[in-house]
């Protein structure tokens, strides 16, 4: 993708405040994940205080049932929940960018297999199949991130498909086949640097997606009970019965919040840039 | 001219009996409930020739099929039925792998100059992507004096000054110029020109014309050059062929045609051309306006006779063949 092209997105995504709040939303994420070691007061796996705690100075949300801090707990889990949820959306972005690439270019016979491969995995209800996956795997990290990319793959290849089928009508794709480039070649300097802008705001929707089943399903005890996630505090709040105590304002609630925030911040940005790159969505103009 | 057995190799090129038809690509649920779309018969049975540096005119009007031929004659699109053979290969029977060579050898330069060059690339990666694409070049560097030669060539100076740039840094006419530049960087012996200058500032028309007509001198080019303008044709071929809702309805030398027309559409168009006052007061005597969409006509008549100004019984009863009037002179029309 060229510079200008680059700038342009730049320009158009600027002038949408709903990509902007997302924008700032991300990046209040990306510092604390990255300066998760500087910011948290302790170890979130280092026994700091007695057991249920209540807030107090010391330990601002309080502490668990073993007396870890909490807040420290939710400061590195934005870590293994943005960056699970990141990784299986790369790997799920990745398959539907080549599926939607191969499909649309390709058309015939193989468009029509790889997409009702997609309509199969669009209209399985997911959370049970993921649920039975996730049980049939074992919890674990790298098994979590497979079953997440397995669901998010379909709706990111449908998109890129459309997006590719209008590209391959487009008159200087026609002239680079005129000229005699191999298929090879016009996909590789024609078709997929066109399409990496609106691969880029699927991996941020997707994102936000695997973000959110990652907490439902570590919520329900199918995550990886050993790295903490905000899914796998809140399966251990509800398993200490915060829920029935006081305990959900300190305990429940901040997950919670961070997990909606993070999906806003996702969802924004995502829709923004979809928006921003794919102009047929854009609804004034 | 219509037998297609009647074919000799020392043409350049050779179209017999080229169709396409666009079937109106619909789902289950539409083509089920609604009867009414036909399908196009964009181009329906055309025949023609091309010499080893000789230029050949298509003209005809808005929709005739004069893009859809160009795009037959590359295999851009597959045609329905029909034949081109070029220098003795039947490109219809081939696949994509064997057209490869072939397309180095025909290229095409497109209507329109904002469309057809990708925004993302520069100039010299533009013009040098076919060298890439064919492994014309060894490395780099040669790569690089290859494009600036090509650059002087057609007119892109200075070339340090273009290079870099983008398509929409550059005027209308310095993109047609860089997409002559990569049509020609190939070295073809056939080039395909449709409408190269309709999208273009009339200021620069000229311009675009001359250095194509200069080109083909130059590399002993032979061209398709597509219009809708009489006098272009004139101006850029040797031969013009004259084609009406996908049929070709008169061919001849460009003397010849122009001042023997033969069929009532070509003279028509004649007339428009020399001198507009002149049409519209003759206008009733040379064509009869039409408001119905031609594409819709049956098979098996004229597909000229809703608008023609003579009555003739078999125009609407069989479609006239193209029947040599002179030398080199066809004509589809019965009454000839
Ligand atoms: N892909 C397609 N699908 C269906 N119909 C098509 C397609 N391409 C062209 N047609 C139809 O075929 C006919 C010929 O089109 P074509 O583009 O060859 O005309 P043209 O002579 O180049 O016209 P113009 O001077 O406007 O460029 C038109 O009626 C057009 O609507
Ligand atoms: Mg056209």
């Amino acid at each position: 993708m060229s510079t200008s092209r680059l700038r342009e997105i730049l320009k158009t995504f600027r002038r949408n405040p709903l990509g902007v709040v997302g924008v700032s939303i991300l990046c209040a994420f990306l510092f604390v994940t990255v300066f998760a070691d500087v910011i948290s007061p302790y170890d979130p796996y280092e026994r700091v205080g007695k057991p249920f705690e209540k807030p107090s100075t010391t330990h601002l949300l309080g502490t668990n049932d073993i007396g870890q801090d909490l807040l420290s707990e939710m400061i590195h889990g934005a870590r293994i929940s943005l960056g699970l949820g990141f990784v299986a959306a790369t790997i799920a972005m990745t398959i539907g960018t080549v599926v939607g690439v191969v499909a649309g270019y390709a058309g015939g016979i193989v468009d029509t297999i790889l997409m009702r491969m997609v309509d199969i995995v669009l209209v399985i209800p997911f959370l049970p199949l993921m649920i039975l996956l996730a049980a049939l795997l074992g919890p674990s990290f790298w098994n979590l991130v497979l079953v997440l990319s397995v669901i998010i793959w379909a709706r990111p290849a449908r998109v890129i498909r459309a997006q590719v089928l209008s590209l391959k009508e487009r008159g200087h794709v026609v002239a680079a086949r005129s000229t005699g480039g191999t298929v090879a070649h016009i996909l590789f300097h024609h078709v997929i640097p066109a399409v990496l802008p609106l691969s880029l705001a699927q991996l941020i929707l997707a994102t936000r997606t695997t973000i959110l089943i990652e907490a439902s399903l570590s919520f329900l005890g199918l995550g990886d009970p050993i790295s903490k996630s905000w899914g796998t505090i809140l399966y251990y709040a509800q398993a200490r019965s915060a829920f029935l105590t006081g305990a959900w304002l300190w305990w429940i609630l901040p997950p919670g919040l961070l997990i909606s925030a993070a999906v806003l911040g996702f969802a924004f940005t995502g829709y923004a840039l979809e928006e921003t790159v794919n102009p047929r969505l854009r609804g004034r103009r | 001219m219509s037998n297609p057995k009647a074919v000799t190799h020392d043409h350049l090129v050779d179209v017999i009996d080229l169709k396409k038809v666009f079937e109106t690509r619909s789902g289950m649920l539409t083509r089920a409930f609604s009867r009414d779309r036909q399908p196009v018969r964009a181009v329906d049975g055309i025949t023609f020739h091309i010499d080893a540096g000789e230029g050949l005119g298509l003209i005809g009007e808005s929709g005739c099929g004069k893009t859809t031929t160009a795009m037959l004659l590359l295999r851009l699109i597959d045609p329905t039925a029909g034949q081109i053979l070029f220098d003795g290969l039947d490109l219809t029977s081939m696949n994509t792998r064997e057209l490869r060579p072939v397309r180095r050898r025909i290229q095409m330069v497109f209507q329109d100059p904002y469309e057809s060059l990708n925004p993302g690339k520069t100039v010299s990666s533009l013009i040098g992507e076919p060298l890439v694409v064919h492994r014309l070049t060894s490395g780099r560097r040669d790569r690089e004096s290859r494009i600036a030669e090509i650059m002087e060539q057609i007119g892109l100076v200075p070339t340090e000054e273009y290079l870099k740039r983008f398509p929409h840094q550059l005027s209308g006419g310095q993109r047609q110029r860089a997409a002559i530049a990569r049509a020609l960087v190939l070295e073809p012996v056939f080039l395909i020109a449709d409408e190269p200058t309709s999208m273009l500032d009339v200021s620069v028309r000229a311009g675009i014309l001359n250095l194509l007509q200069g080109l083909r001198d130059e590399m002993h080019l032979a061209s398709l050059f597509i219009t809708h303008d009489l006098a272009l044709a004139r101006y850029m071929c040797e031969r013009i062929a004259v084609l009406y809702n996908g049929k070709i309805v008169e061919t001849g030398e460009r003397e010849e045609l122009l001042t023997n027309p033969i069929h009532p559409y070509t003279r028509a168009l004649i007339a428009v051309a020399s001198s507009l006052s002149d049409f519209w007061a003759r206008k009733q005597e040379m064509i009869t306006e039409l408001d119905t969409d031609w594409i819709q006509l049956p098979e098996g008549c004229c597909r000229f006779h809703p608008r023609c100004p003579h009555e003739h019984g078999d125009c609407e009863n069989r479609e006239p063949d193209l029947v040599e009037v002179g030398p080199k002179h066809w004509v589809a029309c019965h009454r000839t």
